[in-house]
Order: C-alpha cells, then structure tokens, then sequence
C-alpha cells in the first residue's frame, strides 16, 4: 500500500537524519585527539535548552593581526608540564603538529576572540556544578573540528549532583 | 475515538488504561531523565518518535481518525525535541544560527510528514515551525553586523509580506487540486497578512520607519535567498493555478493590492515624523556606552572599566572590572594600576577613592547640555518619542489612519473567511480585533500616565470589557453559523 510505503520512508528517512546528526558531532569522539584546556566557567541558563555552563577557553582571546571577523582559524598546542595544552601559535592554514580549527568572532586591536564550538556543556535540571579549577577534555579530529568530551576538576572528572539525588 | 457511532463500556475502559498506563511511563521517564546515558535517550526518542507515527497511521487506516491525528501530531512534535535534545546531549552552540538549522531541518522533515502521512496537524505544526525559522534565522543573520540598536522592521516586513506571498500562492495551487490543505494554507496566508498590519498598528514602529533610513543592509543573504525564493514560488504556483483555468484574478489582485498598501505605509512613514525634537534623559556612562577600545581604557577611573572579552562568549566589550575577580595575589597585584588593586591577605580588594559626583548627569534637561560633560551620554526615548502625547498631529492622524486600515482589513478577512466557509479564519480575524482593542488600550495606559488618565482609562476599559464580552461572542456564533451555512 501506498500509505504504508510512505510511512516507512519517513521513519527510515527520520532515522537517517538522526544517525547523520549523530556521527556527524561523534564524529571527534570516535576519531579524535584528546586535549585539555584551561577555561573560565560562568553560568547561565539557556530558555530553549536549560541548565548549561557557559566556558570560555585560555584560547578564546589570542594576540594576532592577520584575521578579520568570520575567517578561520588554526591554533597550535602544545602541552606543559600539567597536562594543560596551550598556545604556541596560530596560522590560516593548517600548521604541522597538534592544533585546534576555530572562527574569528570579534577582532579588537591586535586581539582575536576565536570560538571552537565548545563553549557550553549542559546539564539536566537542578544540576549543582563546580565552578572553580575547571579545564576541559575536548577531542580534536585530524582536520581540526572540536568536541566536548567532559569537564574536568583539578584534572579528575567532574561529579554533578543533582538537587533530586540529594532529596532521595 | 470510535469507529462507527457506537462507544462500548469496555472501549471506554480500555481507552482510560491505555492513557493511565502512558501517563505513568512518561512520568516515570520524566522523573529519572537526568540519570539515563546518552544512548538511552536516544534511544527513548527514536522509539517514541517512530511508534507515535507507526501507530498513528495505524489507527487512522483502521478509522480511529482522531486518536491517529492526534499520534501523528505528537511523533511531529517529537522530531523537534529530539533534534534539540540531541545538540543538547553533545553540548552544540546556544546560538541563534543553530536554531535555525534546527528549525530548518523539523520544518522540512514534518512539512514532508505532511504530505506522505496525509497529515493536517502536521502541516500546521510545520507552519509554527517555519514562523519561527523565518525570524531567527533573519535575526540570526544580520548579527555579525548588526548594532544593539539595529532596527529589524523593514526585515520583519519583507519577511511577512513574502510568507504571505508564498502561502497565497500556496491556497490557490491547492485550491486547484481540491487538496485538503489549502485551508490551511489560507488560514496562514492571512495570518501574514494580519500580522503584517499588526506591525504597522504600533506607533512606536510607524516612528521607528520614520526615522530609520532604508539601506542595503538588511538584505543579508538569508532575508535575499527567502525574497528571491518567495516571489519564484508564487510565480510558479499563479502559473500551475491558472493552468488549470481556476485563477480568481480578481481575488488574486485584491490580494497583491493589501500588501502593496502594507509597503507604502512603510516607505511613506518618513513624511510624516512623530516629532521634530527627540525626548530622552541625561545618564552617567557606564562601561557598555563606550564602545571601542580605545574609548573604555580612556574611560573614568571611577567607571572601572576594562576592555575584555564579553560575557556572553562573543567577542571582546568593554565591562565592569572588580578587583575580586582576582584569586590570588599574583594576579591582584598584576591587576591594570587604575583599579588601585590590593591584597588583602586572603582576598583582593580596590582602595578607596573620592566618589564620583554622578548625580551632575541627571540634572541635564537637554541634549546639548548633557554631551558638554564627557562622562554623560544622553538616551533617546523612544517611549517618550512616541508617546501619543508628544508627537506631532500629521503623525496621530497617520497612525489613526493605518489603525483604520487595519480594522478594515480585519473586516474583510473575517467577510472572505464567511465567503469560503471557513470558520477558522473567521476566528483569526475575530481573534486579531480582540488583539487589537487590547493592544490599544494597553497602549493607552502606557501613554496617558496619571491618576485622571488612570481612571477613565478605568471606566473605559470595563465598559468595553463588558461591551465586548457580551457582543463578540453573540457575534462570532452568528458568524460561525453564517460560515458553515457558506461552505454546506
């Protein structure tokens, strides 16, 4: 039957978009190289999609005047003795060794604000977070597109207490 | 819920279980959301979002219409949780452009479910969607230029005046084939068009026009893209419909006539200018009035301002710098010197200085007073610009005008929806001159501050309240059965 036919179109053309959707964003965590960024937390609430940490990366404001507003980036890394990955330079194209892809958002001065797509982490609701000593795992696939894997607190895994837990 | 006419006890029963047991499911899931994985809620999605279709189209084979309507309607509502909770579950930007995709992508796949399902409530879902899709992504597509003060009318008029077009276009193409949803497509035809006069209602748009000069500028690729493919789309659609001969050329005129009146209100705004002297207040600047940086590390020590990046993870601002910020000793004695940074054993703190005498900003009545002292910066009202007290007499008399249009306008919709048969759209138009009485009158309450003002306003807005609760339903009910009469 026609009707049928279409039915099974849609759910498996549903189905695709979501796969799609999924290893496309899983992407860096199949593939990808694990770094750790030092961050500045702060937190907001979003109306769309609720409790989420909003981050902003030691890498997010770099010194550099060859970048305009909307162009991409590559940022070089390298790790220190803390198992912190930071800075050591940033290119058009892409350099040789570690590095990270992100875009120009804002350009003042010798100063660029980049932004990677990992600047917020959400929770489910009534999430408590720590906000102090955060860095981040992300994982960094070979072209230089980023995922969050998870927030770390002096280097060991974030616990996230929910309010509903400790009513339990 | 039943097939023929008859309902049994046991169907009834069943049907009460059914929804007890659902209930309870969701309630137990909704409860525990935050301790499933990933996968689990993926999982959870993608079941709940397949059967809701599966066994809707199930149900309205087997002639439960209204049970499979409803299931359709909920796998569709669905697919837009799903996609949102899947860029919440691997942390995607909170940023409008990913809205827009998202939107994109529920509005194209649930239009689709529309047609392949035979789905009404789909259809309007997908309609929901694309409203919002079509204002975000506008929104969203002039922020790499925009100022805070960017004026968003002339966009948001193309916007509707184009939906308007499209879904136009879209009635008489389905009118032609007998399909089902031209109504649906009417029905949002003319809610474009309402909105599109709703707009021009407000005095503060009509003097927002006026002042704001028409430029390039807010054709951003996105608005471009939506225009161009607007104006195809009814092109083709007029050229399928009058294929097939049945093209009201008279309806069609009358319609393209609406929304040309609609764009000459806009571009002739700028003749008649609420007033000649914009009213406003004298305020100290704070840190976000000074907008390069240059202009923030020049500011006022008393300010405490830094140039530093934003708040909100877009780029650089100028913003409100406290020596707290400033965790350990290192950092508080390396702070810029003009904050006057100390540490305070475990803590940073700033030195005192002589306050500021802040107050000298707000005794500045005009403008050209006010900018004489740098740290001042003077704010234009708009409230008080449009403020039906202050502005000019041609202005009142247009605003007056384009409200009359408006209610005509209504008029005529709720006449073309009696015409058709339509009593949805005879409710959008009784709907949208409820909407604007209130908006009047609360604009009223805005504009005619005081304790005279506050109790006519009173007195008038119960009358009409009472007026208006006894009159419009007895109105409506007659022009419902009017309506049905119609399309019997």
């Amino acid at each position: 039957m026609q009707g049928n036919r279409n039915l099974y179109f849609l759910i498996a053309l549903f189905l695709l978009i979501v796969v799609v959707f999924i290893l496309y964003y899983a992407w860096p965590f199949i593939t990808g190289k694990t770094f750790v960024l030092a961050t500045t937390p702060i937190d907001p609430y979003d109306p769309f999609r609720g409790q989420y940490l909003k981050i902003r990366y030691e890498i997010s404001s770099l010194t550099s005047q060859e970048f305009s507003e909307g162009e991409k980036i590559y940022v070089s890394l390298e790790e220190d003795s803390q198992g912190v990955w930071r800075e050591t330079g940033v290119s058009k194209s892409k350099p040789s060794g570690d590095f990270i892809r992100g875009k120009v958002s804002d350009v003042s001065g010798d100063r660029v604000f980049v932004i990677y797509g990992l600047e917020q982490f959400f929770f489910e609701r009534g999430a408590e977070v720590p906000t102090e000593n955060i860095t981040v795992e992300i994982k960094v696939t070979s072209s230089g597109r980023a995922a969050l894997s998870q927030l770390l607190q002096n280097g060991e895994q974030v616990k996230i207490n929910y309010l509903s837990e400790e009513s339990d | 819920m039943q097939k023929s006419g008859n309902i049994s006890f046991g169907r009834i029963a069943s049907i009460i279980g059914a929804v007890l047991i659902f209930v309870g499911a969701a309630w137990l899931v909704a409860d525990n959301w935050s301790f499933f994985p990933k996968w689990l809620k993926i999982i959870v999605l993608l079941v709940s979002t397949s059967a809701s279709y599966i066994f809707g189209h199930l149900l309205k084979q087997k002639n439960y219409t209204a049970a499979g309507r409803a299931l359709l309607a909920l796998g569709s509502l669905l697919v837009v949780l799903t996609l949102f909770q899947l860029s919440q579950i691997f942390n995607l930007p909170t940023s409008l452009s990913h809205y827009t995709l998202l939107l994109l992508i529920s509005w194209i796949f649930i239009t689709a479910t529309a047609y392949l399902l035979d789905s009404k409530e789909s259809l309007f879902i997908s309609m929901v969607l694309f409203f919002f899709w079509t204002l975000i992504g506008y929104v969203s597509s002039t922020s790499e230029f925009a100022e805070p003060n960017f004026f968003f009318g002339h966009g948001f008029v193309a916007i509707f005046a184009c939906a308007a077009l499209l879904f136009y276009g879209s009635t008489m193409f389905h009118k032609s084939l007998s399909h089902q949803f031209e109504n649906i497509y009417k029905f949002w035809g003319a809610f474009y068009v309402l909105a599109l006069f709703y707009l021009l209602s407000f005095q503060i748009i009509l003097g927002a026009f006026s002042f704001a000069d028409f430029n390039t500028e807010i054709f951003t690729v996105f608005l471009s893209v939506f225009i161009a493919v607007s104006i195809i789309a009814f092109g083709i659609l007029v050229f399928l419909t009058s294929r097939k001969s049945k093209l009201s050329k008279k309806e069609l005129g009358i319609f393209l006539g609406i929304l040309a009146v609609g764009l000459i209100f806009v571009f002739s705004a700028n003749v008649f200018p609420p007033s000649s002297s914009a009213p406003g207040y004298c305020y100290e600047k704070s840190c976000y009035d000074f907008k390069t940086e240059s202009e923030c590390n020049t500011s006022p020590p008393n300010a405490n301002c830094l140039w530093k990046p934003s708040l909100d993870n877009s780029g650089f601002a100028c913003e409100f710098y406290s020596c707290y910020e400033n965790s350990d000793e290192e950092s508080c004695t390396s702070a810029p010197e003009k904050f006057n940074c100390v540490w305070e054993d475990t803590y940073c703190t700033q030195t005192l200085r002589a306050p500021a005498d802040i107050s000298q900003c707000y005794n500045f009545e005009s403008e050209e007073n006010c900018l004489v002292s740098d740290s001042c910066v003077w704010q234009t009202s708009s409230f008080d610009l449009f403020n039906l007290k202050n502005v000019n007499l041609s202005f009142k008399i247009f605003w007056l005008f384009s409200n009359l249009v408006f209610i005509g306008l209504i008029l005529l919709v709720i006449w073309y929806g009696s015409q058709m048969g339509s009593t949805k759209i005879v409710n959008l138009g009784i709907g949208a001159f409820v909407l604007e009485i209130a908006t009047r009158y609360i604009g009223f309450w805005i504009d005619y501050k005081g304790y005279f003002a506050f109790s006519i306003l009173a007195i008038l807005g119960g009358a009409l309240i009472i007026a208006l609760s006894w009159l419009v339903p007895k109105w409506r009910s007659r022009l419902i059965n009017e309506t049905k009469k119609h399309a019997r």
